[in-house]
C-alpha cells in the first residue's frame, strides 16, 4: 500500500536525471582539462572547449532522441533492434567495456592524485579498494537511491568549488588568452574531440534510460546538464590559465591542482584551501564512479537479460580493480584515460548518431510496410 | 547429537509458550450459577492475593435476596468509587426499588441502567473479557442466575501527575508532558485537538502484558495507507510483553541494522499535536511517557517544538547551528586526528606550530590520545546519568574539570585535545533528538578509526557512506532524506531553515497528506490593516 504513494524504486525524476548527468560528467577531467585544451590550441583553448561543448551537446541531444524512441525497451534491446542481434550485442559490449575502462582510469587517476595531494604513504590498493567498496554500497541499492544521492550531493561540492575557483580570479591576468584565433581550424576541431572525454557522462543516462520518468523532458535535461558542465569547465579553464599562464598550464600534469594551491584568500580568512580541494576531489570522483559503475553493471545485466544487476556489480569488481592496477606510473595511467577518451568518440557521438539515423529509418520502413 | 538439536528446536517449546498464555479466550462463556462463576474466576486468579472478592445480597427485606459478587484488583481499582457508586447503589438504594422475584433480562437492565452510577458500564458474557478487564483495573460484577456479567470502569491507581518533560525541556512552550497512563496521554493530545477527526485506535499487544497501544491520526489529513501500514505492522507483533514504546519501535522498524532512529520519540503533547496536524501517525503505548511519531525524515530529528514558538530568524539560526553541531559531534576528534597525523601541512603554519608545541611531551599518538579522552568522557556521561542529580553534577565537575586539568598537567593529553573532545561532547548535546545524539556518539568512534587509518580521506569515505546510507533508508516507506529539493525553495521551508509561519501554507510533502492546505492561499497578511481599523 505504501508502495503506491511513494515513487517506484527504479524511476528517477527529471532533476535526479540532471544531477546524475552532471555528476557523471564532472570527474577527473576537472584536473587535466586545462592542460589538454591548452596543449592543443594554446591561448585558443577556450574555443576548443566551446567546440567540444557544442559537439557534446549534439551527441547528448542525439542520445535524448534515442531515449524518446525506447518505448520501455532497454538500450541494449534498442541497439539490437536497429542493427540486428550480432552487431547490436557487439556494440553493447563495447559500451560495457568503455564503462569499465573509464572506471578503471578514474580510480587509478584518483589514487595517483590522492597520493600526490594528501596521502603520500598510503598504498594505491587501499585507496582504490576503499573507494570501490563505498561506491558498491551505494549502487547496490539501485538507480533511484543513486540518483537521489547525486541530487543531494551536487550542491554540496558544486557551490564550494565555484566559490574557490572564483577566488582564483582574484588577481588574474586575462592577457594570457592573447593572441586570439591563431590556431588552424582542423586543430581546433581535433582538439575539441579530446575534451569530449571530460564532458561525456550522458551515456550513463542513455543506458539506464528505461528508468527515467518523463521521456518528453529528456532533451531539456540533457541540454541543461551539458551547459552546466560546460560552464563549470569554462570557469576552471579561465581561472587556471589566467593565474598560471599558458606555458605552465601546458606543462603541469594536473594544472588545476597547481593553481588551487596558489590561491590566497583575500582577507586571510583561510590560509590554505587544500582541505576543501581534497573534499571536493573525493566527492567528485565518487559520484563519477558510482554513475559509471552502475551503468556498467546495468549494461551487462541487459546484455545477458539477467534480472538482478547486483550480481554484475560483484562480477565486474575484480576486472575494474585489476585494470586500474595495470598502469605502472602516472603516464601510463594517463594513457589508460586516453584510451577511454578515444572510445568516448564512438560511444558518445558515433554510435548514438548512427543509432538515431538507423532507428528512424527502420521506423519509416516499418511504417511503409504497414 | 542429533537428539540434542532436536530437543533444542523442538516444536513443543513453542507450544508451551502458547499454553502459558493463561488468559482464556472469549469462547469460555459465563455460567448461570454464580457459584460456578466464582469458582472458575477464582481458579483463573488462584494464588493472586491482590484479588478482591466481595459477595453481597441485593433486595429489600421482603423479597428474596439476589446474590451478587464483584471482583477487582487491589491497588488498581478506585475503592472509593466502588464503595460509593457500586456497593452503595446496589445495597442501599436498591431497597427502594420494587425488585422482581425472578432474575431475568428486565432485572439485569434495571441494574445496568437504573442502579449503577458508574460512568462506563459494559456487558459481557465470557470469562476472557471479564478477566482482562479486572486485570486492567475494572470491576467485574456477576449476578446469580444470569449468564451475563457487567464490567464497570473503576480504574484508579497511583499515578504520576502531569509534569514537565525532563528529556525535552524548553524555555518557551507548554510545561505538560506525557505520563505513564495511556488514557491521560491521549487526553492531553485531545485537549489540543478538539476535532472529531482525531482518531484513536487501540489494540492490545503482548501475550502477558496486554499493553494498550494506540494509533492516533487525524482522518482527512493523515494518509490512509500510512495508517494502514502502521496498524498492519503493529498487528504482526507477537511478543510476551511490551514494556516501553522502544519495544514497538524495534519490532516494526524498517531497517533494524541502521544506526539512525526511524521513529521520532517525544514526551511532549504539543509535539504530538503538531505532528498529527502535519499528517504524521502517532503510536502511543501504555506505561511510558514516550510516544512514537512516524513517518519521519532526517530533518525532522533536528526540529524542536520551540522552533515554531519563537521568531523564525532565531529558529532558523538554531537549526543551522544544530546541523553544524551534528557535524562536530560526528567528526570533530576525527578531523583533528586526521590533520595532526596525516596532513599537518594543510594547517596554517602558525596553528600547526602551536599545536606541535602543546603536543610536546605527550607520550601517545593523537589517535590513542583522542580515544582515551573520548572513552573517559563516555564513562563520565554514563556515570553522571546513573547517579542521582547532585552527585551526578559532582562527578561531572570532578571528572571533567579536575581530572581533565590534572591529565593535561601530567602531560598525558594535550590541552588542544581536551578542547576538541569538549567541543565534540557539547555538540552532541546540542542535537535535540536523544536517539540521534547517541548514534552520533557511536559514529564519532567510527570516524576516529577511519581518520586514523586514512586521514581526511577516511573521514570523507565515512561521510559518503553515511549519506549513501541515509539516502537508502526509509521510514514507513518514506525516504529518510526527503525532500531533496535544492532548487525548489518552496519545499525547503521547514528543513534547514524555518520559514515564517504565514509562508508555510502547505503541509510537508513527505507525509503525503490527504489535505495539503493548512492556511488559505491568500498571500501574505496585509500589513497595517489593524491601524486602519483603529483609525475608523
Amino acid at each position: 500500500m505504501v508502495k503506491k504513494m511513494q515513487k517506484n524504486d527504479d524511476i528517477i525524476t527529471t532533476g535526479q536525471a540532471m544531477a546524475l548527468v552532471i555528476n557523471a560528467a564532472i570527474g577527473i577531467g576537472l584536473l587535466s582539462l586545462p592542460r589538454e585544451v591548452t596543449s592543443e590550441a594554446g591561448p585558443d583553448g577556450w574555443l576548443v572547449l566551446l567546440l567540444g561543448g557544442f559537439f557534446t551537446l549534439m551527441g547528448a541531444l542525439a542520445a535524448a532522441a534515442i531515449i524518446r524512441q525506447l518505448d520501455g525497451r532497454t538500450f541494449v534491446d534498442y541497439v539490437c533492434f536497429v542493427f540486428g542481434k550480432p552487431v547490436g550485442l557487439i556494440l553493447s559490449i563495447l559500451y560495457g567495456i568503455y564503462f569499465i575502462i573509464v572506471l578503471s582510469s578514474v580510480f587509478r587517476t584518483f589514487a595517483e592524485v590522492m597520493k600526490n595531494l594528501a596521502l603520500e604513504r598510503t598504498p594505491r590498493e587501499f585507496l582504490i579498494l576503499s573507494l570501490m567498496l563505498v561506491s558498491v554500497y551505494l549502487i547496490y541499492h539501485g538507480l533511484e537511491p543513486t540518483a537521489r544521492f547525486m541530487e543531494f550531493i551536487l550542491p554540496l561540492w558544486f557551490i564550494p568549488s565555484v566559490v574557490i575557483l572564483s577566488l582564483g580570479l582574484y588577481d588574474s591576468d586575462f592577457g594570457e588568452f592573447l593572441p586570439f584565433l591563431q590556431t588552424p581550424l582542423e586543430k581546433l576541431l581535433l582538439g575539441s574531440l579530446s575534451t569530449a572525454m571530460s564532458m561525456a557522462g550522458y551515456e550513463v543516462l542513455l543506458v539506464s534510460a528505461q528508468s527515467v520518468s518523463r521521456h518528453e523532458k529528456i532533451s531539456y535535461v540533457m541540454a541543461v546538464s551539458i551547459i552546466v558542465v560546460l560552464a563549470f569547465y569554462a570557469l576552471i579553464l579561465v581561472t587556471v590559465v589566467t593565474s598560471l599562464g599558458i606555458a605552465e598550464t601546458q606543462r603541469a600534469i594536473w594544472p588545476t591542482l597547481a593553481m588551487i594551491t596558489r590561491i590566497t584568500v583575500p582577507g586571510k580568512i583561510l590560509e590554505r584551501l587544500d582541505v576543501v580541494v581534497v573534499i571536493v576531489w573525493v566527492v567528485v570522483v565518487y559520484t563519477t564512479v558510482c554513475a559509471y559503475y552502475f551503468a556498467a553493471a546495468l549494461t551487462f545485466t541487459n546484455i545477458f537479460k539477467a534480472r538482478e544487476f547486483r550480481s554484475f556489480i560483484a562480477l565486474l569488481f575484480p576486472w575494474i580493480y585489476f585494470l586500474a592496477m595495470i598502469p605502472q606510473n602516472v603516464l601510463e595511467a594517463e594513457s589508460l584515460a586516453k584510451l577511454g577518451g578515444n572510445m568516448v568518440i564512438a560511444t558518445s557521438f558515433a554510435i548514438p548518431l548512427l543509432l538515431l539515423i538507423g532507428g528512424l529509418l527502420k521506423k519509416r520502413v516499418k511504417k511503409d510496410e504497414a | 547429537m542429533g537428539n540434542i538439536f532436536k530437543n533444542l528446536f523442538n516444536k513443543k517449546k513453542t507450544e508451551i509458550f502458547f499454553e502459558r498464555d493463561m488468559t482464556p479466550d472469549k469462547s469460555k462463556k459465563l455460567y448461570k450459577d454464580v457459584d460456578e462463576n466464582i469458582k472458575v474466576f477464582k481458579e483463573y486468579l488462584s494464588d493472586c492475593d491482590d484479588l478482591i472478592t466481595r459477595e453481597f445480597l441485593v433486595g429489600n427485606p421482603q423479597t428474596p435476596k439476589h446474590r451478587m459478587v464483584i471482583f477487582g484488583i487491589d491497588g488498581l481499582i478506585d475503592k472509593q468509587l466502588v464503595q460509593e457508586e457500586i456497593m452503595k447503589s446496589l445495597m442501599l438504594y436498591a431497597r427502594q426499588l420494587p425488585l422482581e422475584h425472578s432474575v431475568g433480562d428486565r432485572f439485569f437492565q434495571l441494574i445496568k441502567e437504573g442502579l449503577l452510577t458508574v460512568v462506563e458500564v459494559k456487558e459481557s458474557d465470557n470469562f476472557g473479557e471479564m478477566l482482562l478487564a479486572v486485570l486492567s483495573g475494572d470491576t467485574a460484577l456477576f449476578i446469580d442466575k444470569m449468564d451475563r456479567g457487567l464490567i464497570l470502569n473503576t480504574r484508579g491507581w497511583e499515578r504520576r501527575g502531569v509534569q514537565e518533560p525532563s528529556s525535552e525541556a524548553m524555555v518557551r512552550g507548554p510545561r505538560d508532558g506525557f505520563t505513564e497512563t495511556y488514557r491521560v496521554n491521549v487526553a492531553l493530545v485531545r485537549r489540543r485537538i478538539k476535532d472529531p477527526n482525531l482518531k484513536v485506535q487501540t489494540i492490545r499487544l503482548g501475550r502477558h502484558t496486554r499493553t494498550d497501544v494506540g494509533v492516533l491520526y487525524i482522518k482527512g489529513i493523515a494518509n490512509p495507507s500510512i495508517v494502514e501500514e502502521v496498524l498492519k505492522r503493529l498487528n504482526t507483533i507477537d511478543i510476551d510483553g511490551v514494556l516501553e514504546s522502544g519495544y514497538i519501535e524495534q519490532l516494526i522498524v524498517d531497517n533494524w541494522l541502521s544506526l539512525f532512529p526511524q521513529f521520532r520519540r517525544t514526551e511532549r503533547p504539543d509535539v504530538v499535536a503538531a505532528c498529527l496536524l502535519e499528517g504524521n501517525v502517532v503510536i502511543m503505548c501504555d506505561n511510558t511517557p514516550f510516544a512514537l511519531i512516524v513517518p519521519i525524515t532526517f530533518y525532522s530529528l533536528f526540529q524542536s517544538a520551540e522552533d515554531y514558538y519563537e521568531l523564525w530568524y532565531i529558529a532558523s539560526l538554531l537549526r543551522l547551528l544544530r546541523f553544524v553541531a551534528a557535524v562536530l559531534a560526528i567528526s570533530a576528534p576525527a578531523f583533528y586526528v586526521a590533520m595532526i597525523s596525516y596532513h599537518p601541512g594543510m594547517l596554517p603554519t602558525a596553528l600547526a606550530l602551536s599545536i606541535a608545541a602543546t603536543r610536546e611531551g605527550v607520550p601517545f599518538s593523537s589517535t590513542v590520545e583522542a580515544l582515551i579522552m573520548m572513552l573517559a568522557l563516555e564513562v563520565l556521561r554514563e556515570a553522571g546519568v546513573r547517579l542521582p542529580g547532585p552527585i551526578g553534577q559532582t562527578i561531572g565537575i570532578v571528572g571533567g574539570l579536575v581530572v581533565g586539568e590534572a591529565a593535561v598537567r601530567a602531560g598525558i593529553v594535550s590541552p588542544i585535545m581536551v578542547i576538541i573532545i569538549a567541543i565534540n561532547a557539547i555538540s552532541s548535546f546540542a542535537v535535540p533528538n536523544y536517539s540521534l545524539a547517541i548514534s552520533f556518539r557511536l559514529l564519532a568512534f567510527v570516524f576516529l578509526f577511519l581518520a586514523s587509518i586514512a586521514g581526511l580521506y577516511g573521514i570523507l569515505l565515512g561521510y559518503l557512506g553515511l549519506i549513501a546510507h541515509l539516502v537508502t533508508l526509509k521510514s514507513f516507506g518514506v525516504n529518510y532524506l526527503s525532500p531533496i529539493v535544492w532548487f525548489d525553495i518552496k519545499k525547503m521551508k521547514d528543513m534547514v531553515i524555518r520559514a515564517p509561519l504565514h509562508f508555510m501554507k502547505e503541509r510537508p510533502e513527505y507525509t503525503h497528506p490527504v489535505d495539503r492546505q493548512r492556511q488559505p492561499d491568500r498571500g501574505i497578511r496585509r500589513e497595517g490593516s489593524g491601524e486602519e481599523n483603529a483609525e475608523k
